[in-house]
């Protein structure tokens, strides 16, 4: 059950990920289009043209922005595990220190 | 904070990646090779007949300006790519007059409205005069 809230975590944060990405990207890619030729930003034909952008340009974007998120996701989950591990060693350094305490402790009574 | 962190740094990577993906893409949209029905016709285009030098030479023009962008023709049907030499595009532009030619027409139009609406269209639709050159005319 918590395997699959995961997965399903991890879908969602892939689609709004993919989304941003497009977005971003796409008016990027539009400015910087209509600077070097010379002509006008229409939005209104843009939307009318959405279809065509999505089917010439989205394979790219989709290839890119996975390659990115898997990146990012065996980024995030090494960071994880060094930061645990930094962590556990924190604890230990508690749990020698306290026991060091309770000695003295022992050792005055 | 652990977390605000990661998170911050995610979103950021994404932001920057697609800023610099979509810049790329552009790049090689702007540098991808001009796209034609056929390659021998559009060049039969280019080059004009020999009768009538001034014949759509705007047109000439800017077909000529588009393909010097990437130096590349592509044929929609069969899918060829040709690319053309700095001689060739050399002599596309000297089968023209270059942009000489294209300003000596503009001027020859004796007919005030005729020039105004062709320099408009030259300047607005195929822009191929500056606006300095359109200053000129203007004068």
């Amino acid at each position: 059950m918590r395997k699959v809230s995961l997965i399903l975590k991890r879908c969602w944060y892939y689609v709004i990920g993919l989304l941003s990405f497009s977005i971003i990207g796409f008016i990027t890619q539009r400015i910087i289009i209509s600077v070097l030729m010379e002509t006008n930003i229409n939005p209104t034909q843009d939307l009318y043209n959405i279809k065509y952008y999505i089917l010439g340009f989205g394979p790219y974007y989709l290839v890119v922005y996975t390659l990115i998120y898997f990146a990012i996701l065996y980024f995030v989950s090494k960071y994880d595990k060094y930061i645990m591990n930094k962590l556990n060693d924190k604890l230990e350094q508690v749990k020698e220190h306290q026991k060091e305490i309770s000695n003295w402790g022992d050792e005055d009574v | 904070m652990y977390k605000d962190k990661v998170v911050i740094v995610v979103v950021t990577i994404i932001v920057f990646s697609a800023i610099i993906f979509g810049s790329l893409m552009a790049y090689y949209t702007y540098k991808a090779p001009m796209r034609v029905d056929n390659i021998d016709d559009m060049i039969y285009v280019i080059n004009g007949s020999s009768e009538d030098d001034n014949n759509f030479i705007l047109e000439r023009y800017a077909v000529l300006k588009q393909l010097s962008i990437s130096c590349k023709m592509r044929d929609d049907k069969t899918g060829e790519v040709r690319k053309f030499s700095k001689e060739e595009m050399n002599e596309f532009n000297e089968r023209i007059g270059g942009k000489e030619a294209v300003l000596n027409y503009l001027r020859s139009i004796e007919d005030k409205e005729e020039r105004r609406k062709m320099i408009q269209y030259a300047r607005e639709n195929l822009k191929i005069i500056t606006d300095d050159e359109m200053a000129e005319f203007c004068q």
